[in-house]
This record gives C-alpha cells, sequence and structure tokens, in this order.
C-alpha cells in the first residue's frame, strides 16, 4: 500500500521547500556555467591532469540509464509485451531527459561545443571512438523522442478535446492530429523503438570503447569495458522506472493499479538477477585488475587505496549487496517502499561507480601517488544544477504530459 | 644481355600482386627516408632553459609563473619544460632532461581526435594540433602515451609542442636555435637517430624514442631507461592500433546484439495470451 506522503496538488510547506529547493540548486548550477565562462574552466576541475571528472562520470551515467530505460520500455512496444506497455510512456520520456540532460553535462565540458557539430560533420574521424558517440546519439536521440512522442500523442489529443481555449489549441498542435489522423500507428512506432533501441545499444557499446580503445590508460583498456557499459545500463533502466514511478505516486498521493504494481515486483525480480551478475562483473574486475600487472596498480585504489570508501561502502554495500538484501525482502512482501529502497541505492551506488571508473582510470602513469579525488566544488555545484533542472523537467512533464501508467 | 625477370610484363606482374597483396598499399604508407627529427642529447645539456624561454617567446606564450624549486610541467602555455632528474639506478648523477611533445610517427592523439584536428606531417615529424577546430575534448590527453597535449583553459583548446611547423624545414625549431651548446638537434631522422645510437653506446646511455609507441620523431639520450629516470613509460609499439580499436567497438556491438537476443527471448517466454505477436 502506498502511504500519502504529501501531494503535488496539496501545495504544502513541503512542496514549496522542494521547488525553492530546486530552484536554488538550478541557480547555482548556471552560477557555476557561467563563471566557467566568465573566469575559467579551470574551476570545474579539481587538477590539471585529471581533465575528466564528475562531468564526463554523471554524462555516462545518464547516457547508460537513457538506454538502459529504452531497452525496459521497448519490451512494450517493441517486443510487444502488453503488460509493459503501462510503463512505456514514462519510460521513453525518461530516455528522452536523461539523454539530453546527460548531452548537457558533456556540452558543458567542452571547450568548444559550437565547433563540434560543425567540424563533426566536415571533416570526421571515423578512426575515432567519439565521433562514433556523436553519430549514433545523433540517431537516437530524434528517434526515442519520436517514439515518445507516438506514445503519448493520442492522449495529448483527448487532453485536447476535453479542454478549451489556448489550452486546447497547445494540445492539439503538440498532438499533430493535423499532419497525422491516424492514432493507430503501433507498427510504426515499433519500428521507429526498434531503431532508437538499436542506435541506442550502438552508441552505448561506442561509449564504452571510447574508454576501451584508449591504450594508454591501462584501467579502461580493454574489450570488456563496452560490455559492461551494455549489461550495467539495463539495471539503470529498471533503477530508474522504479524510483521515478513509485516516487511520483507517492508525492500525488495517488494509488497505484494491480498491474502496475505486478510489474514492478516483476521487474524487481530481473532487478536482483541483474545485480547479481553486476556483483560478477564487479568481482571479475577486481579480480583479473589485480592479476593484471599493468591494472593492478589501479585496482589497489579500489581496494585499499584513495577509492577504497567509494568502492566498500557505495558501489559494493550501498549499490550491490544491500540492494539484493532489500529485493529480496521487497518481492517476497510485495513491499513497493523496498523496491524503491533497493533502486534509490542502486542509483546512488552506480552514480559512484561512473564517477570512480572515470577517475580511476587516469590517475596512472601520471601520477606516483593518487591525489584526492573529490570533485571540485564548481563542478559539484554545476552537477547539482543539471540535476535539479532534471527533476524539475520530469515535475513539469508529470504535470503537463499524459505519462500516467494507464491500466 | 638482357635480364629476363625484369620484363615488361613480370613488373606488370608484380604491380598486379602486390596490389592484391596489400603491398602497395605498404608501399604508399612507407615512412619517407629523409624525414626530419628532433634529438635531445641530456649529456650535453647545462639546464640554463633557454630552450623554454624561446619557446615562449616563438609562440608568444606568458611566462612560467611556477617558483624555480618546483618540478616544471607542461601546461597549455607551456609546450616544454627542462627538469633534473636522477636516476634510481645512480642516484649520483643526474642530468636536466627536456621535455616536450614526442610527434610519434603514428600518433595516437591524432587517431582519437574526433574532428581530425591533429595532423602528422610525415617530413617534418610536427604532430600539429589545428586551434581553430579542436572542441577542446581532451580526449587526445587521455590517448597520449606520454600525457602530453594539455588544455588550455583561456583559449579552451588543447594545446602543445608543434615543432615550430611554421620554421621549417628551412629554419630550426626556437628551441634548436636557442640552445647555447647544441644539446638539440633538427635534422634527418635516420642520421639523427644513427648519432644518437652512437653517443648513447659511448656513454652507456639510452636513446628514448627509437620503438617507444611505435617510434617518435623526438629522439632523448638518456642517462638510463625511462623507467629509471622516474619518466613514463610508452609501450614500445604503435598505440591505439585500429586494428584493436575494431576488436574492441566489436565486442560492445556483440553485447548489444545479445541483449536484443534477450529481450526477444524474454519476451517470448513471458509472453501473456494478449500480448502482441
Amino acid at each position: 500500500m502506498i502511504s500519502k506522503i504529501e501531494t503535488i496538488d496539496d501545495k504544502t510547506s513541503c512542496y514549496y521547500i522542494g521547488i525553492s529547493l530546486l530552484l536554488s540548486l538550478m541557480f547555482l548550477g548556471v552560477y557555476a556555467a557561467v563563471m566557467s565562462y566568465v573566469e575559467s574552466m579551470e574551476i570545474l576541475e579539481f587538477h590539471i591532469s585529471i581533465p575528466w571528472t564528475m562531468m564526463i562520470s554523471t554524462y555516462v551515467f545518464f547516457v547508460a540509464s537513457s538506454i538502459g530505460l529504452c531497452i525496459v520500455a521497448s519490451l512494450g512496444y517493441v517486443f510487444g509485451l502488453n503488460r509493459y506497455k503501462i510503463i512505456s510512456k514514462r519510460g521513453t520520456f525518461l530516455a528522452v531527459i536523461t539523454i539530453i540532460f546527460g548531452m548537457l553535462n558533456v556540452l558543458l565540458h567542452l571547450g568548444h561545443p559550437e565547433r563540434a557539430p560543425i567540424y563533426t560533420t566536415f571533416t570526421p574521424n571515423f578512426r575515432s571512438a567519439m565521433w562514433g558517440i556523436g553519430f549514433f546519439y545523433n540517431l537516437y536521440i530524434p528517434l526515442i523522442m519520436l517514439t515518445c512522442w507516438l506514445l503519448i500523442r493520442a492522449d495529448l489529443a483527448v487532453i485536447s478535446e476535453n479542454s478549451t481555449g489556448w489550452r486546447h489549441k497547445l494540445y492539439a498542435l503538440a498532438s499533430g492530429k493535423k499532419w497525422l489522423k491516424s492514432y493507430n500507428l503501433q507498427r510504426f512506432t515499433g519500428v521507429i523503438g526498434a531503431g532508437s533501441l538499436c542506435f541506442g545499444l550502438l552508441a552505448l557499446a561506442v561509449e564504452g570503447s571510447l574508454f576501451g580503445h584508449v591504450e594508454a590508460r591501462e584501467y579502461w583498456y580493454g574489450a570488456d569495458i563496452p560490455v559492461y557499459f551494455i549489461f550495467s545500463s539495463i539495471h539503470l533502466g529498471i533503477a530508474w522506472l522504479i524510483f521515478m514511478t513509485i516516487i511520483t505516486y507517492k508525492f500525488k498521493g495517488e494509488e497505484m493499479g494491480e498491474r502496475l504494481k505486478k510489474l514492478m515486483l516483476e521487474m524487481g525480480k530481473i532487478f536482483i538477477i541483474l545485480l547479481s551478475v553486476s556483483s560478477l562483473f564487479i568481482t571479475y574486475k577486481v579480480y583479473a585488475g589485480s592479476i593484471d600487472a599493468m591494472k593492478a596498480k589501479t585496482v589497489m585504489l579500489y581496494i585499499k587505496g584513495a577509492l577504497s570508501i567509494p568502492f566498500w561502502i557505495f558501489e559494493m554495500a550501498i549499490g550491490t549487496i544491500l540492494p539484493i538484501v532489500v529485493l529480496l525482502f521487497a518481492v517476497q512482501r510485495e513491499s513497493l517502499n523496498g523496491l524503491l529502497t533497493a533502486a534509490v541505492m542502486v542509483l546512488a551506488g552506480a552514480f559512484v561507480m561512473k564517477y570512480d571508473f572515470v577517475v580511476a582510470g587516469q590517475v596512472f602513469p601520471v601520477f606516483k601517488k593518487a591525489p584526492l579525488m573529490f570533485p571540485a566544488f564548481m563542478e559539484i555545484l554545476l552537477i547539482a544544477g543539471i540535476g535539479a533542472a532534471f527533476f524539475s523537467v520530469y515535475m513539469l512533464a508529470e504535470r503537463f504530459l499524459p505519462l500516467k501508467e494507464t491500466n | 644481355m638482357k635480364d629476363p625477370d625484369i620484363t615488361r610484363r613480370n613488373f606488370i606482374k608484380f604491380l598486379g600482386a602486390a596490389s592484391v597483396t596489400g603491398l602497395s598499399s605498404e608501399l604508399a604508407n612507407a615512412e619517407p627516408v629523409d624525414r626530419y627529427a628532433k634529438l635531445v642529447n641530456t649529456f650535453k645539456c647545462i639546464g640554463c632553459r633557454r630552450c623554454m624561454s624561446a619557446c615562449k617567446r616563438e609562440n608568444k606564450l606568458p611566462p612560467y609563473d611556477i617558483p624555480e624549486s618546483l618540478i616544471r610541467d607542461m601546461d597549455g602555455t607551456t609546450y616544454t619544460v627542462v627538469n633534473f632528474k636522477k636516476s634510481s639506478r645512480n642516484t649520483e648523477f643526474g642530468k636536466f632532461v627536456k621535455w616536450q611533445c614526442q610527434h610519434c610517427i603514428k600518433p595516437a592523439c591524432a587517431g582519437v581526435c574526433p574532428v581530425k584536428a591533429i595532423t602528422k606531417n610525415k617530413i617534418t615529424g610536427a604532430v600539429i594540433v589545428d586551434e581553430t577546430k579542436c572542441i577542446g575534448c581532451r580526449y587526445c590527453y587521455q590517448a597520449c602515451p606520454y600525457k602530453v597535449p594539455r588544455f588550455d583553459f583561456d583559449k579552451r583548446v588543447t594545446r602543445k609542442c608543434h615543432l615550430c611547423y611554421t620554421r621549417l624545414p628551412r629554419f630550426k625549431p626556437a628551441c634548436v636555435a636557442a640552445c647555447p651548446v647544441e644539446a638539440i638537434e633538427y635534422g634527418y631522422r635516420n642520421l639523427l637517430l644513427k648519432k644518437a645510437k652512437q653517443e648513447a653506446q659511448a656513454v652507456r646511455g639510452y636513446v628514448l624514442g627509437e620503438h617507444e609507441a611505435g617510434g617518435t620523431d623526438v629522439l632523448t639520450i638518456l642517462h638510463d631507461p625511462p623507467q629509471e629516470m622516474g619518466m613514463i613509460v610508452a609501450p614500445k609499439k604503435v598505440v591505439n592500433q585500429d586494428i584493436d580499436k575494431v576488436r574492441i567497438t566489436f565486442s560492445g556491438v556483440g553485447a548489444a546484439a545479445a541483449v536484443v537476443g534477450a529481450l526477444y527471448l524474454y519476451s517470448q517466454i513471458t509472453k501473456d495470451e494478449g500480448d502482441d505477436k
């Protein structure tokens, strides 16, 4: 049973505090971004020799989440499982905003983002994984947006029919009923969705290769990184869906339908399997790394070095082991709160895991001894701002777009 | 008497066979024998750092603002540094080591730049960053075996030694011209390598750049191998080879295909009566 916390419509003090917090964080994020242009980009980095830090790890976290959400949502509209169709709208919408905010991270990290579309088009380097990422995301992003629109346009038309004035016109325009009369476009949605799934997976494979190609970074180098990126994205997708769906229902104070609750629990079971596989991946990473002379130094950072606390506490305990235990109980007792707790823990663990992976890979061979690897204050502000903007956009969409599951 | 092996027919046959076997492409990609390179002799260097000043002057870069006592490191406005380095093998002696972009014969940085902002001039040896094209992603820094390309936070682009390519080959790079003891030379790579080997043999030194990263167009005669000098060690092969990149990318593509297969299987196994076919 979902207990009512504070509903969005109630507009209690808690609601206003939440909105103020989001707005403040967004303001601080904008301040950090502006200062990086006005003063120097150096304020966003904690060490000149570690140029890829939290912005890159957050980017990786968001894009992996987007592909994961796309994978889970595609079970409904691509693979034809009706029980998954109820979460398709929320899933694809989340996939759209995670990829957009992920890209925002990388755009703010680039020295000259305005040059990227020009020169990747006119002087492309096909040998570069970074070019490949740009290519596949340029295909994935419009397709996932189109899929999302196709999934919600019938509901947009219904809202338009049931409203008057500018609201009627706006929703009619958004539903595109003037240009596309038919609403029975399941097959077309399936094809577009399949396209977005394929390009998203390819983009993520190349994303992993971006790190895997770099022979000069021994910890990143290797064929296992793209594989890990792909598989870890699925449990991120499930975690996001469980988290956002349950938290939305909680905040709106609505009762979750039986079908949706059943699906959440089914996803919880898959979640357990995926987390178990993920723990095997981590064990493999640590074991293979410790016997590989080139990677051993970095692996030791994880086991008993500068990254031991994030690794043992966040990656292992909070991100992997505890969620499995919580999920086992949650699935057995059909507890949505348990699912929510596990999802939050996995998301927190995965966020730290991505940061550790990105930063740890850059320590050797430059440093003899690992520096303090805590992100710069301004970078934290920027990421907090991006996170606040992400949740604000989701809240607005939840308010104005028909994302709600239909039982 | 006419040599029966070198007839026109045999020559055409050779060309055909060569193109089929890829030999022609090998010949086309062959390194020019008269390519240029730079030689740094740490046994001659007196540590005056005139090369650093000349580099700054030539490239209109701001002066180095780190106190003298600290170990110098390259950054977006410092393309070359001279540091006193001692060998772990022989701690009594040390040498001034000039360090800059090693101008790899097959540069990894050029291979990963998504916009082809980094190019290699096979004749002069210079690996050049086009600052008007650079998007400032810093992937080149990650790929470089020596961690040379540095980000200029003011210009928001990656910058590094370009071997004063606008002066080449008629004039020498600024650092070479400024060296008062001729510890830095610029000339044909094969001749410089021969000379470096001879000089290294005479002092039981080590020639850095002959094999490292598949060979570089900056050769340095060191006291001891780089690992003994506390320097970054590059593998003795070309780094970031294209075939390796293909292998790694395809592992990800394989995983992606496996995920699609698993989703299909899952949908088939757990399909309900009301589900779409």
